[in-house]
């Protein structure tokens, strides 16, 4: 067998497309089952807003994510790349690394958004293509993902990004029906063995298929944010001087909240410390963003982006044209989580509109 | 012991050497590697620990002792530190990391090394395969300049260069006493030399502001943006493309750089 | 460093409450390994004798009198490495705070009816500028730990770095970042006016992680943009005066000395 007749096999035996509905007393069942088995993650809410937390029953769930009136505060990039990470433990006088072994065990994330899915697939490019990330790589192996469709929110506008629907990332599927039914999609072997023991899947009938219908219309109803988002990096390198970015730049106040609650943004800073007795100490990754001023700044006190204004229109120019020109796709998944945080009111539609505009205009 | 993309590996200094000033010279012993395999303009990741990393071009091409070569510049935490330490200590080392230049395709062509104070360190790699593979090439031409002739790096080999045939041409910023050559910006030597421009690949690596004056001079000659190719300094944390600290345009410079050409940079915005 | 060879460390305090030396001592135990590798020739908190042979020294405080200036010059002179502790000698801190107002009106403020004796000769010693300032507005600051109080675990991270010789290093980044990497629930999502927008971060965002507001205690990002902020507090039907007091509570000297400020004399009537 060659090469890629032997990828294909693997791809079949990989993909499993099997369908089925369930009651929503069915998927109640599922989860308490699954949650005595794996550590169980799910958006629940947290005074007002909605946090993924560690679950137990289906009732903890955040109802406002179901419905899609919000998404979560942080993205589910935070399980594979937490915000502070320690990489390696270290000793100056022996002149001595080693890495810090963490021991995982599966765990399922539950209820992840399509749009979400699909930055945590453009994560695993950055992260565990060319150079493979060990750190993330080994909590990526351990997720369970249990993916769910809802209504989009507010500030989403994964359609126009092309990411409101996902055919791959997850091991199961969910979307929410009406007369409390549950569309289940399994995709892998994974999957499979999750719902060996669960009784109450039943094929789709005529009805279920006429829900199916009826929710995806609803949802592409519900879209409140539409952009064009074809050509995007071309319409920023034709762009790049506009004076767009000047007043955008005024308006930024570097508080570095877009990046950080963005699924797609991977940067991060390393830094070493000693522990008290000078000699041993730790390597720690942790979150950083471009829009902080000194990101930039090499030896000799060059800062190649020291303006406001260079660094806001890096933040879209990284975002846009790194991913497209070396994986084809835009990395801004959509999931408008920078545009509901920014408190200066910057929305990536609403910019990405604006630069169109003004080149129809001129 | 678990590896790690983020595991630097211990390795031990040969040989110090006070180049000037600021600059210090470093041979270390690889053997604790299981493979190094480098080219000349690629870069490593130094390590103290406690102290953290950073990005370090190599200066030396492969030889047969399993040694290389590295020239550090004291400006901040971790090249101080560097300094102070001598021959027989370890330092922690990543890599080789980055494209390094194109040696292959610039095969049977003419080639001329335009460098700034320490960007010599990493084109000093070009040199040394140019020597160990002379046959492959037509001709190398160095234009160097640096601020004053004390910061002058690696001057006890400028003879054997020049006795096996490379043409080189130093240029210092100011006059001084004990100087008798060229004086004057580097940019002045474009036209102070007489050199085929338009048949040639042309190797740059200096301080940012070198690079727009350098490539002003280029292209008042003409030169093909694709025969010019460039070794970019940025902020760099991880050296394997994950960080973005280092992210210009479209393309990470630890992994898709250091080095691009002219013809590749031109419209990738901030590049230059 | 040679190994059994302690570093001589000296604490001195200008005007300020002393809180951030107390955070020092507060370490106990963390203190007590640290002196294994440092030798406290001055500190007034902790030893009484007094010696000028040392390589570091923490200031806090800020200058508010003519007779600080030479002394700080002194301690300039004699520290290899000069460490501004806390916010009162980072950027002025609450100290900053008497730079709003008419020098006479804090006099009478602090002292009631006795100001006078400010006027007679006898108090020229205790003669104060109009305005009280960092210590870089006099002498030049190595490091800067910034924090109204200190963060003390940020303090040891300076001094083991200090004592490897490493160049600490202090963030750069505002207070939203640390608070948003936490998945804290912002509080302007609740009304509130929170000044970790533009203000300096490192403090893990303590006060927006236990349900207050930031204020700002560690100074603002370089080159906050004020501007923005203030159309924020608007745009959010927030109260701009209370945001000017939150904002003049800490950063009072960068205020005066950039002449921010958030409503200006048209809107103020
Ligand atoms: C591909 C590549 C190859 C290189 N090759 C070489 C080489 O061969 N030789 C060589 O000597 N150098 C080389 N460099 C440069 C070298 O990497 C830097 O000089 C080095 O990283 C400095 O590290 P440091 O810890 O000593 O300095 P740092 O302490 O990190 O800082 C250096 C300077 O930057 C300022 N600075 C840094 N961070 C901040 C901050 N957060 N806020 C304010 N100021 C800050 C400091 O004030 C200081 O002046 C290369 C760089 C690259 C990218
Ligand atoms: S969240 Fe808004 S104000 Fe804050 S850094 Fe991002 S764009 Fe700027
Ligand atoms: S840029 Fe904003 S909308 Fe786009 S993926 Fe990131 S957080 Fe979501
Ligand atoms: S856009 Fe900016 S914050 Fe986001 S990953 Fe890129 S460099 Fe980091
Ligand atoms: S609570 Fe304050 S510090 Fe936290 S994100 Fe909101 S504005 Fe920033
Ligand atoms: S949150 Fe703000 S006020 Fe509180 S400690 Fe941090 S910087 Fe100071
Ligand atoms: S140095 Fe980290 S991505 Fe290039």
């Amino acid at each position: 067998m060659n090469k890629n007749k032997v990828k294909e096999k693997n791809k079949k035996i990989k993909n499993i497309n099997l369908e089925y509905i369930m009651s929503v007393n069915v998927l109640k069942n599922f989860i308490e089952v699954l949650s005595t088995k794996y550590k169980t993650y799910a958006p629940v809410n947290k005074e007002k807003r909605v946090v993924w937390a560690q679950i137990k029953n289906f009732n903890e769930i955040s109802r406002d994510y179901i419905d899609g009136i919000q998404t979560t505060i942080l993205p589910p990039k935070y399980f594979f790349f937490p915000p502070n990470e320690k990489l390696l433990f270290l000793n100056s006088n022996n002149v001595d690394y080693k890495k810090n072994e963490q021991i995982h065990e599966p765990f399922i994330l539950f209820g992840v958004h399509p749009c979400d899915i699909h930055g945590l697939l453009l994560m695993d490019k950055i992260f565990l293509e060319n150079y493979v990330d060990d750190f993330y790589k080994e909590k990526r192996d351990n997720a369970i993902i249990i993916g769910m469709d809802t209504m989009p929110n507010e500030w989403n506008f994964s359609k126009s990004a092309g990411t409101d629907i996902i055919d791959s990332g997850f091991d199961i599927f969910l979307i929410p029906l009406k007369e409390n039914k549950f569309y289940i999609k399994i995709a892998t072997k994974k999957g499979l063995s999750l719902i060996k023991n669960i009784n109450g899947l039943f094929p789709l009938n005529k009805n279920d298929k006429k829900l199916l219908t009826e929710f995806y219309t609803e949802k592409n109803k519900r879209y409140k944010r539409n952009v064009d988002m074809h050509d995007l990096p071309k319409l920023l390198d034709r762009t790049y001087e506009s004076k767009i970015w000047d007043e955008i730049g005024k308006q930024c106040v570097a508080c570095t909240r877009c990046s950080i609650v963005c699924p797609t943004c991977y940067c991060f800073n390393i830094k070493e410390d000693y522990y008290l007795n000078l000699i041993e100490g730790e390597r720690v990754r942790t979150w950083d963003s471009c829009l902080r001023q000194n990101f930039a700044l090499v030896a000799g006190g060059h800062n190649f982006r020291s303006s406001l204004k260079a660094r806001i229109r890096h933040r879209y120019y990284h975002k846009e044209r790194i991913f497209s020109y070396i994986y084809g796709k835009s990395a801004c998944v959509g999931c408008g989580r920078c545009s509901r945080d920014c408190k200066a009111n910057i929305k990536p539609d609403e910019v990405f509109n604006k630069l169109r505009q003004l080149e129809i205009k001129s | 012991m678990k590896n790690s993309l983020y595991l630097p590996v211990k390795t031990k200094i040969l040989k110090t050497k006070k180049l000037t000033e600021l600059e210090k010279y470093f041979q270390l012993d690889l053997s604790n590697f299981k493979k190094f395999d480098h080219k000349p303009g690629q870069f490593v990741q130094v390590a103290i620990p406690g102290v953290g990393e950073a990005p370090i071009s190599i200066a030396s091409d492969k030889n047969k002792k399993n040694t290389l070569d590295l020239v550090v510049r004291n400006v901040g935490s971790l090249t101080n530190l560097m300094h102070k330490l001598e021959d027989g200590e370890y330092l922690g080392l990543r890599g080789p990391f980055g494209n390094g230049f194109p040696m292959e395709e610039m095969k049977n062509s003419n080639l001329l090394i335009v460098a700034g104070g320490i960007g010599l360190v990493p084109l000093r790699s070009v040199i040394q395969f140019y020597l160990n593979n002379k046959k492959n090439y037509r001709s190398l031409t160095i234009f160097y300049g640096a601020k004053t002739d004390k910061e002058l790096l690696f001057t006890d080999e400028y003879e054997t260069w020049k006795t096996k045939g490379i043409n080189l041409n130093i240029t210092i910023d100011r006059e001084s006493p004990t100087w008798k050559g060229n004086v004057g910006l580097i940019t002045t030597l474009f036209n102070k030399i007489d050199f085929d421009y338009l048949g040639s690949k042309i190797l740059i690596c200096g301080p940012p502001v070198m690079y727009k004056f350098v490539l002003l001079e280029l292209i008042k000659k003409a030169v093909p943006a694709k025969n010019i190719y460039l070794s970019l300094e940025r902020q760099m944390k991880c050296g394997v493309g994950k960080c973005a600290h280092c992210a210009i345009g479209s393309y990470h410079v630890c992994i898709d750089g250091p080095v691009f050409t002219y013809e590749f940079l031109k419209d990738k915005v901030e590049a230059l | 460093m040679p190994e059994n060879k302690k570093v001589k460390v000296a604490f001195f305090d200008f005007a300020s409450c002393e809180g951030c030396q107390l955070q020092v001592l507060n370490l106990e135990n963390e203190f007590l390994n640290l002196l294994e590798h440092i030798e406290i020739v001055n500190f007034r908190e902790a030893i009484s004798e007094k010696s000028d042979d040392y390589l570091i020294a923490f200031v806090e405080g800020s200058i508010t009198k003519p007779s600080d200036i030479p002394r700080i010059k002194k301690i300039r002179e004699n520290a290899k490495i000069l460490v501004a502790l806390g916010a009162c000698a980072t950027h002025g801190c609450v100290n900053s705070m008497k730079n709003m107002f008419k020098i006479n009106d804090v006099k009478k403020a602090t002292y009631g009816d006795d100001d006078k004796l400010f006027d007679s000769e006898e108090a020229k010693p205790f003669e104060t500028f109009e305005q009280a300032m960092p210590l870089d507005a006099v002498v030049k600051v190595d490091y800067y730990i910034r924090g109204c109080p200190i963060n003390n675990k940020e303090f040891l991270m300076v001094v083991k770095a200090l004592l490897k010789g490493k160049m600490p290093e202090i963030t750069d980044s505002a207070v939203c970042l640390e608070c948003q990497a936490k998945g804290n629930i912002c509080l302007y999502d609740k009304g509130e006016i929170c000044l970790g927008l533009i203000s300096r971060g490192g403090c893990d965002a303590w006060c927006p992680s236990n349900g207050f507001v930031c204020e700002g205690c560690r100074g603002f990002i370089d080159k906050p943009n004020i501007e923005r902020m203030k159309e924020i507090i608007i745009e959010k039907g927030l109260s701009l005066e209370y945001a000017e007091k939150r904002l003049q509570l800490f950063n009072s000297w960068e205020l005066t000395k950039n002449k921010i400020t958030l409503i200006d004399d048209k809107e103020k009537k």
